[in-house]
């Protein structure tokens, strides 16, 4: 997965938080033109950063021998994204695993 | 909730997103155990009875033949299971989300212990296998060899084997004895021109 952050005009500086919004529907989910994967654009709900991010298939822990790959299509339904603006916010831990403003929602996966 | 209450929470939380390395690592140490158990065969070799079975009965030779081939068809099978449990069955690409890695990875843990228990269930009938097929080789009596061999000349040609004389005024000849075609030829008795007994037959 990678996001892609958007123009800087969009962000607020707000303090860290860990927040769950739930499935949100502003968010596009779009096949990626290559078809390679997925493209998902919007608004962070509390940063209000534009984040574009890029959904690919990966190899997520295979040690074998085959190397032609098989890919399997993902179920329809929702996806978990964190807000990864890579801004500065005040009160992020060090031991967070998000580099955003500490949001998370979901958006549907068609 | 006290500092070891949360370390101990904090643990299970890490080992959720690392239970795939521990189950590979689980895996890889049941691969190198089977192996190793494998391996050990070979020295109860050192402490063999019988290495020739060409003594025995036809029957019980196909029959040490078939529980060999089949023993190492079962160890073949187990170290298969257990190598694509370490390494990984298929080369999958996933979608690279949260849920989707979720889902790929408690569906590998759970293959993987499935697919040790199964390995440990081949290695054991390939050993048992093998252990019956020494043993057979090793406790069962040779073939019956004490009967003379007999080359009998007739009008019809020739016949080499034991003989009996079960049936009034034939003798019986068991021609390629010993193996799996053998058969037995009745052969008149006015009809031998030559009865002599010879070491072995062709």
């Amino acid at each position: 997965m990678t996001q892609r952050k958007g123009p800087i005009e969009n962000h607020r500086a707000v303090p860290w938080a860990p927040t769950e919004f739930g499935l949100l529907e502003t968010f596009s989910v779009m096949t990626d033109p290559e078809g390679t994967g997925y493209v998902v654009e919007g608004s962070c709900p509390t940063c209000g950063a534009h984040l574009k991010i890029d959904w690919h298939f990966g190899n997520p822990g295979y040690k074998g021998v085959t190397v032609s790959p098989d890919v399997v299509r993902p179920k329809a339904g929702p996806r978990t994204i964190n807000c990864d603006c890579g801004h500065d916010h005040a009160g992020r831990p060090g031991s967070a695993y998000d580099d955003g403003c500490g949001a998370s929602w979901k958006v549907m996966l068609p | 909730m006290n500092s070891d209450d949360r370390r101990w929470a904090e643990r299970a939380r890490e080992l959720g997103f690392n239970q795939l390395e521990v189950a590979r690592r689980q895996a890889e140490a049941w691969r190198n155990g089977l192996t190793g158990v494998t391996a050990l065969l070979g020295t109860v070799f050192i402490v063999k009875g019988r290495d020739d079975v060409t003594e025995l009965a036809w029957w019980l030779q196909w029959w040490i033949a078939f529980l060999l081939v089949v023993a190492f068809a079962s160890l073949i099978r187990a170290i298969f299971l257990a190598l694509g449990a370490a390494a990984g069955e298929t080369n999958e690409r996933i979608l690279l989300t949260g849920e989707d890695l979720r889902e790929w990875t408690e569906g590998e843990v759970d293959r993987v212990g499935r697919d040790i228990g199964a390995a440990k269930r081949w290695t054991i009938a390939g050993m048992a296998l093998i252990a019956m097929a020494l043993l057979t080789a090793w406790l069962s009596p040779t073939a019956e060899t004490t009967r003379p061999m007999m080359r009998v000349d007739f009008e019809g040609g020739v016949a080499c084997g034991p003989v009996t004389f079960e049936r009034a005024g034939y003798i019986g000849v068991t021609s390629k004895y010993g193996s799996p075609v053998d058969t037995k030829l009745w052969v008149p008795v006015d009809k031998v021109s030559l009865l002599r007994e010879v070491p072995s037959c062709p």
